[in-house]
């Protein structure tokens, strides 16, 4: 079905590529180490953003089957998401 | 041979082709801008020719800080910037933090602009750091650099909209490496000369090769500082901090806990600056005192890198006892991994490293990308000429590509007329308006020509040639004095302008030639402009 897997890579590497890199931003100062300064789990996820959203922008459009790749994002975000609201 | 299948090597390379038609003009705005701004600060030396003084940091400040901190409120003593603009003008701003009108966490407080040799109080403004007078004396060079940070629009929209163009750079570096089958080859390809249409890919070929490792490092760190205050910063403190941005800045710059608010008398901060440009060998370029008055005030005094060092510096003094207390990171008040990579980060993106060479080095690779950005369109363009958006294209492409340098001059020209008499702030924002809107007319004026870039490029040519002209009209130092004075980069800039407007003539009149030829030939097509 070329016609929903064109409509998946859309949704997957636009918005859920976006979201993705936010949300693993958001939850990676909860399991990052503090460092010898106590503020690396504050910087790393702010410098990293960048690469995690062009690493899953890339994925999406490198994954040879869209149904997974949508899946796998999709459970990368609820995975982070929940990880974020456990703290509060 | 390429890294990945064939489908998945069409997929990127359509994602690499439309998203470069979609954004490519506008990223070949940023990058052009980015470029130009590597120079502000010569840019701003070069505007009011020459600052009066070298070593703003090392005039009599104490004695003036002391008497202007008695004039104003307890309250904005908490916090002290004192910084000189292109002109040695200081400005010292007396602050507190609060919210400003547009609900945004502001610094508020009185701002001294000090007149450089006598340090006589030119002006005195009061209110949110976002809401004060610009400074005349520095508006070429902030224009430009506001230009390339956010494009002139509002706050965050400008930084989401560079930090866009970052990332399309970003993904189109990064499949550029995946696409290309033979990478090394591809350095050193000669262009071939059978026909245009390969010449000019081969040259695209050469120069995105070479650009690559570059677009790299400028995409990531462009796009790290769009959003890293527009997104990151938000985001982190409202899951570390409960929201609190201020509380994560604090933790993150490493501010003191207050050891005591106990009144003290303050030491002399000319010997705390003095001794820093000892240590250092470099004038300070900002000093920050914290809690004026109080027994647990600090002075940073921040030094651009120096010698074999790639970050810069800041030497922390204690205000009461005058005593050094060592160089404080980045971040935090310990060194860290995270505070050393991020350090990096700001001399990695401006080029200021070493200082005028790499500089010099980051405009030509700038220059290097920016025609990396317009060739890749061209050849998009040269690729399917019965294409509307392709004819579309073709008119943008030299409209944006001289347009926007073109802009850059106006812009130049109407701070250089304003300078002495008028409002060089506005006159250096409308000499951009105006120049942008010369280059649409042109455009729409030859768009029957097809070819009209030779036009534009002599047009762009001119007005760099008249730049140095201009300046000098207009009560600008002439070479000698400005030699003589130790304001070598005046000078540098002058010439870099006469340059770069007679190579662009030179160029025009070529490409003219070509143009007319092809046209007679019947070659020329109405929707590919000629180099």
């Amino acid at each position: 079905m070329p016609a929903r897997d064109n409509v998946l890579r859309w949704v997957m590497a636009g918005p859920l590529a976006l979201i993705a890199a936010v949300v693993t931003m958001a939850s990676m100062p909860l399991w990052l180490p503090g460092g010898a300064a106590g503020i690396d789990n504050l910087i790393w996820p702010i410098l990293l953003f960048p690469a995690l959203w062009a690493v899953y922008f890339l994925y999406a459009l490198i994954e040879a089957r869209p149904l997974r790749g949508t899946g796998v994002i999709a459970a990368i975000i609820l995975a982070n998401a929940a990880l974020i609201y456990s703290r509060f | 041979m390429s890294l990945v299948n064939q489908a998945t090597s069409k997929r990127l390379l359509a994602v690499h082709g439309w998203s470069g038609v979609l954004l490519g003009l506008f990223l070949y705005v940023v990058v052009i801008t980015g470029t130009v701004a590597v120079l502000s600060q010569e840019i701003g030396a070069w505007s009011i020719s020459g600052a009066k003084t070298q070593a703003p940091f090392s005039q009599p400040l104490d004695a003036r800080i002391r008497q202007l901190a008695q004039t104003v409120e307890p309250k904005y003593r908490e916090d002290i910037t004192i910084y000189p603009n292109a002109s040695g003008t200081i400005l010292v701003f007396f602050h507190t933090h609060g919210v400003n009108s547009a609900g945004k966490p502001d610094d508020v407080g009185v701002r001294f602009l000090l007149e450089p040799g006598t340090l006589k109080v030119a002006a005195r403004d009061e209110g949110y750091g976002s809401e004060l007078p610009e400074d005349r004396d520095s508006a070429l060079d902030y224009f430009i650099s506001i230009l390339h940070i956010s494009l002139h629009a509002p706050d965050p929209v400008g930084l989401y909209l560079t930090g866009l163009a970052g990332f399309v750079m970003l993904f189109a570096v990064i499949s550029g490496i995946i696409l290309h089958r033979h990478l090394i080859k591809d350095l050193f390809v000669a262009p071939r000369l059978s026909s245009r249409l390969l010449n000019r890919r081969d040259r695209h070929i050469l120069a995105g090769s070479w650009s690559l490792p570059f677009g790299f490092l400028l995409a990531f760190t462009g796009t790290f500082f769009s959003f890293a205050g527009a997104i990151g910063l938000p985001i982190v403190a409202m899951v570390a901090f409960g929201g609190d941005q201020e509380k994560m800045t604090e933790t993150l710059v490493g501010a003191p806990a207050t050891v005591s608010e106990r009144p003290a008398d303050m030491a002399n901060l000319d010997s705390m600056i003095a001794r820093s440009v000892a240590r250092t060998g470099t004038q300070p370029s900002f000093v920050s005192i914290a809690h004026w008055g109080a027994a647990d005030s600090r002075a940073y005094l921040y030094h651009l890198p120096s010698g074999r060092a790639v970050e810069a510096s800041t030497h922390v003094y204690d205000m009461a006892s005058g005593r050094y207390h060592g160089v404080k990171p980045d971040l935090g008040t310990r060194p860290s991994f995270g505070s050393t990579v991020y350090a990096w980060m700001g001399p990695l993106h401006f080029g200021h490293f070493a200082g005028l060479l790499s500089k010099l080095i980051w405009v030509s690779l700038g220059l290097a990308a920016s025609y990396v950005t317009l060739t890749g369109l061209r050849l998009w363009v040269e690729r399917r000429p019965d294409m509307p958006s392709g004819r579309v294209l073709g008119v943008a492409i030299p409209m944006v590509g001289y347009g926007v340098p073109i802009g850059l001059t106006g812009a130049a020209l109407g701070f250089l007329l304003n300078y002495p008499a008028g409002d060089p702030v506005s006159g250096t924002a409308f000499g951009f308006v105006w120049g942008c809107a010369f280059a649409v007319l042109l455009a729409g004026v030859l768009i029957r020509r097809g070819d009209a870039s030779a036009v534009f490029m002599a047009v762009l040519g001119l007005a760099m040639v008249a730049l140095p002209l201009v300046r000098l009209a207009t009560g600008g130092q002439g070479w000698p004095d400005l030699v003589g004075a130790g304001h070598a980069v005046v000078v540098m800039i002058d010439l870099m302008l006469l340059a770069g407007g007679v190579f662009a003539l030179h160029r025009s009149r070529r490409g003219d030639a070509i143009a007319r030829s092809a046209r007679g030939d019947g070659q020329a097509s109405a929707a590919v402009p000629a180099e």
